[in-house]
């Protein structure tokens, strides 16, 4: 019992240090690319409950949890100097405009295909090799901003027997989420910012604990905004 | 416990997809399907419910996975996920329509989408939606063969076959890593699994059902009503078989190593086979069936070129150029449909328009599934062009496409799209000058298009460069 849960701590523990890198491409590091607005494209949050009897879907709480989290994200880049583009492509919005919809879509599944191959080297985006092209500028609503910001969360939420179970037997113990923020360039698509912080909790829940997760994952990304380059001229 | 309990999904995934592959023979006395009258003319005779839709008795547990069904259809139509073109949602409905029973079951409310998504594959929620994904919809030929699908998928709904699964893998405590197994099998390279990424987040427990085919019985009783819908409604049941056929060749070498379930191809062999035994047994006379290729294609055509698009996007030119001749072959006349495959002549870069036969053997595969899975888009076509043949094969199919461009520009010379497909075609072979004029014609016949900001921005790059200069690169 003793070496079960001492083996999933240390996966638990390097998994967290993994989940606490982030990736800036050159540009962004060096200060040649500054960013100072950033348009939300819609976030996609997938949660699902399990329990003794398998898993079940969390669509209301996902989606609720979609707009919470943009907001939490928002209000921490907004602190950081960001101007934040959260309206453009608010649901309201895309409903009357199945175009743009389209195109919204699009551009995730984009994102998406580029994700898969960061993170399995997430690293590579300090060297700038992923880019989603200049596609991104068929998004009309980019076309004042800096940046788009892509953010995807999967979490389980175990039930309490899952828990208990997790104590006696599995070892799994906490709820979980893992997110995904990507910064892509609004001109020619390229992924200026990545990371992918990790919380053990129900991400549906308790949004200031999620706040101090998406303030440590913009660590790297707050060297560069504008109310450090601001402090910095002073 | 873990690994065990993954080790035991891998086991459940491999039975199920065994339990599937001999859908030919009869299981004995298994199936509950309605004895529905054998005739070959269309006819407006009612489809009697299947037994099972009578006998089943909703539960706590089956109301939750209905909510959750409910929530899935809302979700995906806010993501964009689904088709809304007018003429191919009536269309569907209108077929889908004349192949549900007389009796509406419990709790089903019948609903006929189209989703954007690349697979081969359409899928049945409890609640009676049915979901064709614009991939099959491009590979079908003629409504008999959609037919096929979709009565096939009816019967999932009818017989419950969502809620048996769900109330089945909820005796296994692993069904949350078989959501995981299963879309770890699939995927791979070249596969874009959003969607059954998406229904395993949203509907865990009947994933694999849905996406990669539930028991033999089951599927098997859901192809004995499909033939019987079809046999009822007058449609060649040679074209369901066709249909199938058609489902096995596809335009992309297949990477994906458990294929989604109506691109299966182990069982579809056996699929084959049954409809065409039964075709022999009940239609000897073909003369009056309903096959409607015409009418197919006239309505499905938005849904196809949206289907070809994102084909493009998503680095399969081949599926792109296929699609496209589908759609020249329907209207020869139509500039667009040449200057989309204008398009994907040119986005298949160092690839032949067809497999070789070189890359479909194991190994060939092998290799692709990991360059793929390792390069991005722009570094796995790199990597193509720099093989041997590769120079040879990207200037082959640059002529295609600039010899197809000229052609949509023969027939009409203010095609917007086919000056936009210049110009990314010259600005790829460092032809400045003459991308910018293609450029700005485009810029000029549709000065409101969507990519309006991303042509000026290479009008831009080019005005800027060299004419000798390496060229802008290009993001089709």
């Amino acid at each position: 019992m003793r070496v079960k849960v001492s083996l999933v701590a240390a996966m638990v523990l390097l998994w967290s240090i993994q989940a606490l890198a982030q990736f800036e491409h050159p540009d962004l590091k060096s200060g040649k690319k500054r960013v100072h607005s950033i348009l939300f494209m819609p976030a996609q949050v997938r949660l699902i409950k399990v329990g003794m009897k398998g898993a079940e879907s969390m669509t209301e709480e996902s989606r609720q949890t979609e707009l919470d989290l943009s907001s939490v994200i928002g209000t921490v880049l907004q602190q950081l100097g960001y101007k934040v583009d959260q309206e453009a492509l608010a649901p309201a919005v895309l409903d009357k405009d199945s175009d743009l919809r389209y195109t919204v879509d699009d551009l995730q599944k984009k994102f998406d295909d580029e994700l898969r191959r960061m993170g399995r080297k997430a690293k590579d985006v300090r060297k700038g090799r992923f880019t989603l092209g200049d596609e991104v500028t068929k998004l009309p609503a980019g076309e004042g901003v800096d940046a788009l910001l892509f953010v995807r969360a999967s979490g389980e939420v175990l039930t309490g027997g899952k828990k208990a179970f997790g104590y006696l037997v599995t070892g799994q113990i906490f709820d979980m989420a893992i997110m995904q923020f990507g910064v892509v360039d609004a001109k020619n698509g390229d992924v200026l910012y990545f990371a992918r912080p990790l919380a053990f909790r129900n991400l549906a829940k308790d949004s200031e604990k999620t706040e101090r997760v998406v303030k440590k994952s913009f660590k790297n990304f707050a060297k560069a905004s504008p109310a450090e380059a601001a402090s910095a001229k002073k | 416990m873990r690994q065990l309990a993954g080790n035991m999904s891998v086991l459940l995934v491999l039975l199920l997809a065994l339990s599937c592959c001999c859908v030919g023979q009869e299981p004995n006395g298994a199936t509950a399907v309605p004895k529905l009258p054998e005739t070959n003319s269309g006819t407006d005779e009612k489809l009697a419910s299947p037994r099972r839709a009578q006998e089943f008795k909703f539960t706590k547990v089956d109301f939750e996975l209905l909510k959750q069904a409910d929530a899935f259809d809302t979700y995906v139509e806010e993501k964009g996920w689904v088709y809304n073109d007018p003429a191919t949602n009536a269309y569907l409905d209108e077929l889908g329509s004349s192949l549900v029973p007389s009796e509406t079951p419990e709790n089903v409310k019948w609903r006929f989408r189209t989703i954007r998504d690349l697979e081969v594959n359409a899928f049945a929620l409890p609640n009676g939606t049915i979901y064709v994904n614009s991939g099959l919809l491009s590979r079908m030929e003629s409504e008999a063969q959609v037919a096929g699908v979709l009565a096939h998928e009816v019967t999932h709904v009818v017989n419950r076959h969502g809620y048996l699964e769900n109330r089945s893998a909820r005796k296994k405590m692993v069904a949350i890593d078989v959501v995981e197994v299963a879309a770890r099998a699939a995927g791979y390279a070249g596969v874009n699994l959003a969607i059954v990424n998406a229904v395993g987040n949203l509907l865990p427990m009947i994933v694999v059902s849905t996406m990669f085919g539930y028991s033999r019985e089951l599927e098997h009783e859901a192809d004995v009503y499909a033939v019987n819908a079809l046999q009822l409604r007058g449609y060649d049941l040679r074209e369901f078989s066709r249909g199938f056929e058609l489902l096995r060749k596809g335009p992309e070498v297949d990477l994906s190593k458990e294929p989604v379930f109506w691109a299966s191809h182990p069982k579809l062999a056996d699929r084959v086979k049954y409809v065409a035994s039964k075709a022999a047994q009940l239609q000897p006379d073909v003369t009056s069936l309903r096959i409607g290729e015409a009418g197919y294609r006239v309505a499905t055509k938005s849904a196809i070129r949206n289907n070809a698009n994102l084909a493009l996007m998503l680095g399969r030119p081949r599926t792109a150029a296929a699609t496209a001749q589908r759609l020249i072959a329907e209207e020869p006349n139509n500039a667009d449909n040449l200057a989309l495959l204008g398009d994907a002549y040119r986005n298949l870069g160092a690839r032949t328009p067809i497999p070789l036969d070189e890359e479909l053997t194991d190994e060939a595969k092998k290799e692709a599934r990991k360059h793929i899975r390792k390069m991005t888009m722009v570094e796995y076509d790199k990597a193509l062009l720099a093989n041997a043949h590769g120079a040879e094969r990207w200037e082959a199919n640059a002529a295609l496409s600039e010899e197809t461009y000229r052609k949509a520009l023969a027939m009409d010379p203010n095609n917007a799209n086919s000056h936009r497909g210049l110009g990314f075609l010259y600005e790829r072979k460092d032809q400045h000058t003459t991308a910018t004029e293609e450029f700005k014609k485009y810029l000029e016949l549709a000065p409101e298009a969507k990519d309006a900001r991303q042509i000026k921005v290479h009008i831009e790059a080019l005005e800027k460069a060299a004419p000798t200069a390496a060229p802008v690169p290009e993001h089709p």
